[in-house]
This record gives C-alpha cells, structure tokens and sequence, in this order.
C-alpha cells in the first residue's frame, strides 16, 4: 500500500451560514488529487483548516503519519502552500517577502528560486501590491515549490495566470511528480489541469465531499446513451445521473451496470458517447 | 527559540521604519508637552496645592499615554478605522502561521516586538521629559529629588509593562475593529477609575504615587517592575494560546 501523506477524519467547522464536513480525506504518495468544487464549497476553508489558519470543530489529521498537533513546524516544513495570504505584506518588495520566508525552510533552494523567478520573469524588486494578480499567484507558487516539499496544497494555484505561466506551471508540477515520492492536493477550476495532472478526483459541495473518484474510472464509467425507450425504472436508477426524453437518451455513471439494466429491461441501446472530464464534472455538480 | 524570536522582531520592526520614526516623533512632542508641563512653577503650585482639577488631567494624560509607548501608535490601523477593519496583523500572523514556526516562538517574537517599541518611545518620550526638567530644575526638584524622579520613572516603565503587554495580544489575538476602539475603551475606564479613586482618596492617582515614591524609595519601583514582568509574561502566554485557536481568516 502506498503511503498516506495526509490523513483526515471527521475534520469539520461551523460558521454562521456554511458548515465544512465532516470531512474524510487521504492523499497517497505519488498522487495528484484534484478538489473541484462550486465557489464556496469550502475548498479554500479545508486548505486553511489544514494549515491550522482555522481552528476545527471537530476531526484528526495526520501529515505524514503523525499527528499534526505534534512537531507543527516539522510538517509545515515539508508542506507546500500556496494560498494567497502575502497580501498582508505587500508593502514589501518580493526580495524582503523571501528574506522573510527563506530562513524558517532548513531546505530553502536559493537557486531554484532565483531559476523560478526568472522562469516566470518575477521583478525581485517590485513591491507586492504593484504586482497584478496572477503575477501574486506566480509568487504564491514559487514559494510554496522553493524548499523541497513532499506535499503541496495549491489553491487555485493558475487563476488569473496568462496561458505562457500557465503551461509552465503544469510542467513544474509534472517535474515534481516525477520521482512518485510527492503528492499534490489541487483545487481547480480548470479541466485541462484535471486531464493533464489529477490522478483523483474530489468533488466539494456544500462543504461536503459528495463524490470522491480515480480520474480513469471516470472515462470507463461515464457515459451519454441514446436507448429505444425510456422507462419509470430507467429514469429512477442510481445509476442514471440525467435523461431527457426526445430523443431518449440518458447520463450513467456506472456503464457496465447499465448494460446489465438496459438488458433485462429490453431496451435498446443506439448510441453510446463517453463523456468528456468538463461534462462529467458539470453533472456532478449540477445534478448532486 | 529566544534567537529565532528576536531575529523576526527585529525584521519586522525594519520592515515599519516609517511608523516607528513616526512613532518616536510622536512620543518626543508628548514628552515636549509633559515635560513643560512638569517644568512650570505654576502648574506644581496647582498640582499639590489648589483645584483637583489639574491633577486630573495629569493623571488622565500621564496614565491615558502610558499603553501608546508600547506599540507603534502612528501606524495606520491605530489611526484610520478603514485601515484597521482590514485586519492587518491578524493577516499577517496568518501568513506566519502558514510558515513552520513554533507558536512559541511566534508569541515571543511579538512579544520581542513589543518590548522593542517600549523602550525605543520611552527613550523618546522620558528623555525629552527628563532633558527639560533637568535644563529648568529649579521648580521640579523642589518636589522630588533626581532618585525619587528616577524611581517614579521605574514605576511608570513597569506600569507600562502590565498594560502594554496587552497590546500585542489585542493586535495578534483580536480583530481590527477590536483594536481600533480599544483605546476609546481604556479612556473610558480610566476616566471611571479616575472619578472613583477621587471620590474614594480625595487625591490624584500619581499624587498618592509620588507620595509612596518619596515614602518607601525604591522597592515601589522594584515592585512595579516585578508586577510589569509578571503581567507581559501573562499576556504573551494568553497569546500563545490565543494563536492556536485562532481563525485567522
């Protein structure tokens, strides 16, 4: 079995208006799990409550095995978060704003530093309120990549990123990835990054986790089918997400069970269309 | 843990040069004020002799000041609402936090931080107190000699220990909004002590603590400071705690 480098239970908080959980969540070694969510489903709370910028209610996390009420600094130091919490020191320029981070990182990489911000052409000089925003979140990702972490909590990490930055963030994550020791937890909105690094797949809703699943599964599984006829039974199965009535056709989630249901019912199937990742995640959330 | 808090102190306090100078101006013109206040013969003449007035006023001024000298009182969340509502040192506490530092430390450092400011303003503002009463001695010395003037300094220092200390808390553990009306709130508790203490006394606060100071000398000096040490260490281990239960967002 593959290690766990976050482990979640039962972690939930309240507020006035949103209840967050509770939560169950476990990121493997060598995974990249996508947290894909409506906005405020409660993506940005977990990532704060994990980083203990929130007091939970209630729930048990372990990074890295161990609790994470013991040695905080020791994990925070092998965890990667990039969050957008540097608006507090935007009087400084990015060069004091690393002289502030560097030193509590015993694996700061001063080089890799100096390479991602000319890679991602950061002025070290500029202050960080003039930056715009996806220069802030270019920042964001540089620092929570410079000290060699094996997890990293990106939130967003490309919203606001032109396309060039965007690309070459996809291709530091892959780098990181590389040597399957490391895992990412991702929030995103965006479905080229769920196709092109996710592994898994975590579906927020409401402050709950609705649907939790393997990226491949969702391309064996998913699929739209045009049939004959469209049954009361048909149209009431768990399986079935969606249908609509001309032409019959239906949305599944489960193919080979369908199959199976379609057969004992005599219906026909006439077509079948695998869903893309953008669909599927538009009936997740729409239809749960 | 000491090393690693003073370091982040005194980065910080590098990081507000700006409000620091500003600060410290501030706290010479307060001294300036003060100091001339205490420099005039008239003013003594009143002061022990006459209307319970102007004891008053001392008092509220000297005690009403006091918890100012222990943070960086020209910077903008202390002087705009707008500013301060914005949160921004809990916002900044959330960006050390996310950070692996021991809560410890973080507390410590800000403790650090505040120590800094105190003593840095008190330079300015009892300097610049004890530079015009010392430059015009004629009338305050009548009053009390330099060791009893010195040791009423102490028991000013340690009275600002106790109540200063809660500044850091109130800046790191509460909210914008919290910080800047707090003051609005010392006053007016001052201003019920105050009342109270000359209802019950019939004599201001610092009249009874000049008398003490000449009386008992120095170990009501030692005495403040111990209550000042004592009270700080209270504050920042209430922040230490406060820090890990706090939503910073």
């Amino acid at each position: 079995m593959q290690n766990l480098l976050l482990q979640v239970k039962g972690l939930s908080k309240n507020f006035n208006t949103f209840k967050l959980g509770p939560l169950d969540l476990y990121v493997k070694q060598g995974i990249v799990t996508g947290l894909v969510g409506a906005n405020g489903s409660g993506k940005t709370t977990l990532f704060r409550l994990l980083m203990k910028l929130m007091k939970e209610d209630a729930g048990h996390i372990q990074f890295f095995g161990r609790n994470w009420t013991e040695n905080e600094s020791t994990w925070k130091e092998k965890v990667g978060y990039a969050g957008e919490l540097l608006d507090a020191y935007d009087f400084l320029p990015i060069k004091e704003l690393k002289k502030l981070i560097s030193p509590w990182y015993p694996n700061w990489n001063n080089q890799q530093f100096e390479y991602l911000s000319k890679r991602y052409q950061i002025n070290l000089e500029e202050k960080y309120e003039k930056c715009s925003n996806g220069t802030k979140k270019k920042i964001d990702f540089i620092f929570a990549l410079c000290h060699d972490p094996s997890l990293l909590l990106l939130d967003e990490p490309t919203a606001g990123v032109d396309i060039v930055s965007r690309r070459k963030m996809k291709e530091d994550l892959i780098r990181f990835m590389e040597d399957d020791e490391k895992s990412i937890v991702l929030a995103t909105h965006t479905i080229d990054e769920i196709n092109q690094l996710c592994d898994e797949i975590i579906v927020l809703d409401s402050g709950k986790i609705i649907h939790s699943y393997n990226k491949d599964d969702i391309y064996d599984n998913w699929a739209r089918v045009w049939i004959s006829n469209l049954t009361q039974d048909l149209k009431n199965h768990p399986n079935v997400i969606h249908y609509e009535l001309t032409p019959p056709q239906i949305v599944t989630n489960h193919m080979d069970e369908l199959e199976s249901v379609l057969q004992a019912e005599q219906i026909t199937s006439l077509q079948v269309q695998r869903l893309s990742m953008e669909e599927v995640l538009e009936y997740i959330i729409e239809y749960s | 843990m000491v090393k690693d808090a003073v370091w982040l102190a005194a980065k910080e306090y590098k990081q507000h040069f700006i409000p620091v100078i500003f600060t410290f101006l501030a706290s010479i013109v307060l001294g300036l004020i003060i100091g001339s206040y205490l420099a005039k013969p008239d003013h003594f003449i009143i002061k022990f002799n006459a209307t319970p007035l102007t004891p008053f006023v001392i008092d509220f001024i000297l005690i009403g000041t006091a918890p100012a000298f222990s943070t960086l009182f020209m910077s903008k969340p202390y002087l705009s609402y707008n500013s301060a509502k914005h949160n921004p040192y809990v916002k900044r506490m959330a960006v050390l936090r996310s950070l692996p530092i021991r809560l410890s430390v973080l507390a410590l450092s800000r403790t650090i931080f505040m120590l800094m400011t105190l003593l840095t303003m008190s330079i300015a503002y009892l300097g610049t107190i004890a530079f015009i009463v010392i430059t015009f001695p004629d009338h305050f010395f009548q009053l009390l000699t330099a060791g009893e003037f010195f040791t009423f300094i102490i028991v000013w220092f340690g009275f600002i220990l106790t109540i200063g200390g809660m500044n850091p808390y109130i800046e790191y553990g509460t909210n914008g909004k919290t910080l800047h009306f707090m003051p609005f709130i010392y006053i007016g508790i001052l201003f019920m002590v105050e009342i109270m203490f000359y209802q019950f006394f019939n004599q201001g606060i610092l009249e009874i603590i000049s008398e003490l100071v000449e009386k008992i000398g120095w170990p009501i000096g030692a005495l403040s400071i111990i209550i000042g040490i004592i009270g700080c260490y209270g504050w920042n281990k209430l922040l230490e705690y406060r820090l890990a239960n706090k939503d910073y967002m």
